[in-house]
């Protein structure tokens, strides 16, 4: 039987919910391992898409970077890994001991957001970055340019990593694979997929990124001990020698 | 010995060519007559750019102002396979850069230049240089007028019934001396090779330099466009023919209302290739605002080094992006960002932790010269096998290498 609709269904890079797990192999042409195993074991692909966008939603702060960290470490192959409007300064001594190469570190500092995608679309199509993280936060990148910035990444085979706020998540996109995340005070991050190729999304798990610290005992700061008397009052004034 | 032999090319329209070059569509719309002052320094720079630009055939370039070049292409025409061929090449190479040319083929150089000047040049299709005798034979059917005779010489001569080269040949020597002085023998012995005729030879210049005329103005970015990249086709042909890579370069517009933009732009990698100039170009250009129509449009280099030989992988498919690609990436984005919008980091030996990085800018590496490579080889010697030479780069930070 060879009708359109069978041609169709053939095809590798059509996904069917009904056949699950079983085109794996064709899809999963290229990721890159994430670092965290519990991570790996969610996602269908088993690591982050290479040549894709992979979107990370929540608010500004290092729990994303660190998320991202054993990965940026891996990816040394290729001549520049960018981080495109940070945020803050990175800081070159924590990166250093975190096993990044600062001399193929490139940060770039566009002026306005027309800047930034320009940016992304030349660093992702060509083809000499390993990695580009760009911190869009509150920026809205429209539906047109995130696909674009897609298909850049496709065609330089770069992965690229698309920071933005949480109030993005309820928005439809063409990024390979979307993540919530939320940072817990024990220093754990919250994920949550709420898109990802090759099967159905929607898994959650908490990720502890610092496992050395599981180990010291947390007291919530509503728990720690409060002088709950009054402070010693400093002694009165000397009555000699009055200061005025 | 190889018999010498001399490609004359002139330029009978080289005040008009040197000026008006680039502006065919404009004259085509425009034909009307217009005068306008002659300007002899510009024909004096066009024969150089000339003289510099038929240096790719031959290293014997001789300018002969206001508007003849001679070469020596004896040695360099089995090189083009042939005269016929080397000439096609000559004259299309001309007609793209919007000179028109009237050329001809002698074994002396004054010889050349009087053939240059008959009607219909000798014929193209001369496969093989012209024997002696052709050479003789031509020489002798050359009109009087066409010789560099002044017009005294010639009205007296013409007097005396003669109107042949030949004719005038065949007088002896030293009466002609006598009526006609000296002068008249000697160009008379170069004329016909008898007497040795040497030429001064150009040195090629250093630099590049290429300039457009536009007498009516370019009003807008996008008409320059296109001019620009025919420019840089030419500095792309000059760096390949040179064995050149060019690792900045910069435009000079001058504009009517007597104002000069400038636009540099900076490779951090030299290289050759002429699309990357002109992306580069593009984007200084779309921040470039005119506050009048472009009269002169001039491109110059001196940041010249040699080309590098280009390393290519053996297994193609097995290998990333080539080296260079990632300095045309940083280009591309100091071009249209600037350079401060673009940094790394570098660490500092410094107590303070705020003090422990700086911002750098991004440089490319040296290319590896021959005395790192010696101190590399010297160390490795050196060292016993296991132990860790520092071997020193430009790049930021040392590189280690285990031996």
């Amino acid at each position: 039987m060879n009708t359109p609709l069978q041609q169709l269904l053939e095809h590798p890079a059509l996904w069917q919910a009904s056949r699950g797990r079983e085109l794996k192999p064709s899809v999963a042409a290229s990721v890159i391992a994430t670092g965290h195993p519990p991570l790996d074991t969610r996602l269908h692909d088993g690591g982050w898409p290479q040549g894709a966008t992979t979107e990370l939603l929540g608010p500004i702060d290092a729990g994303a970077f660190r998320l991202l960290l054993p990965t940026l470490r891996q990816l040394q192959q290729r001549p520049w890994l960018v981080f495109l409007a940070p945020p803050y300064m990175p800081n070159g001594p924590a990166l250093t001991a975190a096993g990044i190469n600062l001399a193929q570190l490139l940060i770039i500092k566009p002026r306005n957001l027309r800047e930034l995608l320009w940016c992304a679309n030349q660093t992702l199509s060509s083809g000499s970055c390993a990695a580009v993280v760009t911190w869009a936060n509150r920026l809205a990148i429209g539906n047109r340019d995130l696909r674009r910035l897609q298909q850049a990444a496709h065609q330089g085979n770069c992965w690229h990593v698309l920071l933005r706020s949480e109030q993005f998540a309820q928005e439809a996109s063409p990024s390979a694979l979307r993540i919530v995340y939320n940072s817990k005070p024990t220093g754990d991050l919250q994920l949550q997929i709420i898109k990802q190729r090759g099967g159905w999304s929607g898994q959650s798990l908490q990720l502890s990124l610092t496992p050395e610290l599981q180990q010291r005992c947390y007291i919530p700061p509503q728990q720690l001990p409060v002088h709950l008397a009054g402070m010693p009052l400093l002694a009165a004034r000397n009555r000699r020698y009055p200061h005025r | 010995m190889l018999n010498p032999l001399w490609l004359c090319l002139r330029f009978p329209q080289l005040a008009l060519d040197g000026v008006l070059r680039g502006n065919e569509a404009r004259a085509g719309l425009a034909p009307e007559l217009e005068a306008s002052e002659r300007e002899k320094h510009r024909e004096e720079k066009a024969l150089r750019f000339l003289a510099d630009w038929a240096y790719q055939f031959t290293p014997a370039v001789s300018p002969h102002p206001p508007d003849t070049l001679l070469l020596e292409i004896a040695g360099c025409l089995r090189l083009f396979g042939g005269l016929q061929k080397l000439r096609h090449a000559i004259d299309s190479g001309l007609q793209q850069l919007g000179f028109t040319c009237a050329s001809a083929v002698a074994h002396t150089p004054k010889a050349a230049i009087a053939f240059s000047h008959s009607a219909p040049p000798q014929p193209l299709a001369d496969t093989f240089p012209p024997s002696a005798q052709t050479f003789l034979q031509s020489l002798q059917h050359t009109p009087l007028a066409h010789l560099a005779l002044n017009p005294k010489q010639l009205r007296q001569l013409h007097q005396l019934g003669l109107s042949r080269a030949g004719e005038l040949l065949a007088l002896p020597k030293a009466d002609l001396g006598k009526r006609f002085g000296k002068g008249l023998v000697t160009y008379l012995e170069k004329l016909s090779g008898e007497s040795p005729d040497p030429q001064a030879y150009i040195t090629p210049s250093p630099c590049f330099e290429s300039e457009m005329h536009f007498p009516h103005g370019l009003s807008t970015v996008a008409m320059l466009a296109p001019v620009m990249r025919r420019l840089l086709q030419e500095l792309h042909q000059y760096l390949s023919r040179r064995q050149l890579y060019c690792s900045g370069f910069c435009w000079h517009l001058l504009l009517f209302d007597k104002q000069a933009r400038h636009l540099r732009i900076e490779l951090s990698h030299a290289q050759g290739q002429l699309e990357t100039f002109y992306s580069l170009t593009q984007l200084q250009l779309e921040k470039l605002v005119l506050t009048a129509a472009v009269e002169t449009l001039l491109l110059r280099t001196d940041q010249l080094e040699p080309a590098a030989p280009d390393n290519q992988p053996l297994f193609r498919e097995l290998s990333g992006p080539g080296d260079s690609d990632q300095w045309i990436l940083l280009d591309k984005l100091r071009g249209r960002l600037g350079a401060e919008a673009l940094f790394c980091l570098q660490l500092q030996d410094e107590h303070l932790p705020e003090l422990r990085q700086r911002k750098a800018a991004l440089r490319s590496p040296a290319t590896t010269s021959a005395a790192t490579l010696a101190f590399r080889s010297a160390a490795a010697a050196q060292a016993a096998p296991g132990q860790t030479v520092f071997s020193g780069g430009i790049n930021p930070g040392l590189r280690t290498t285990t031996v």
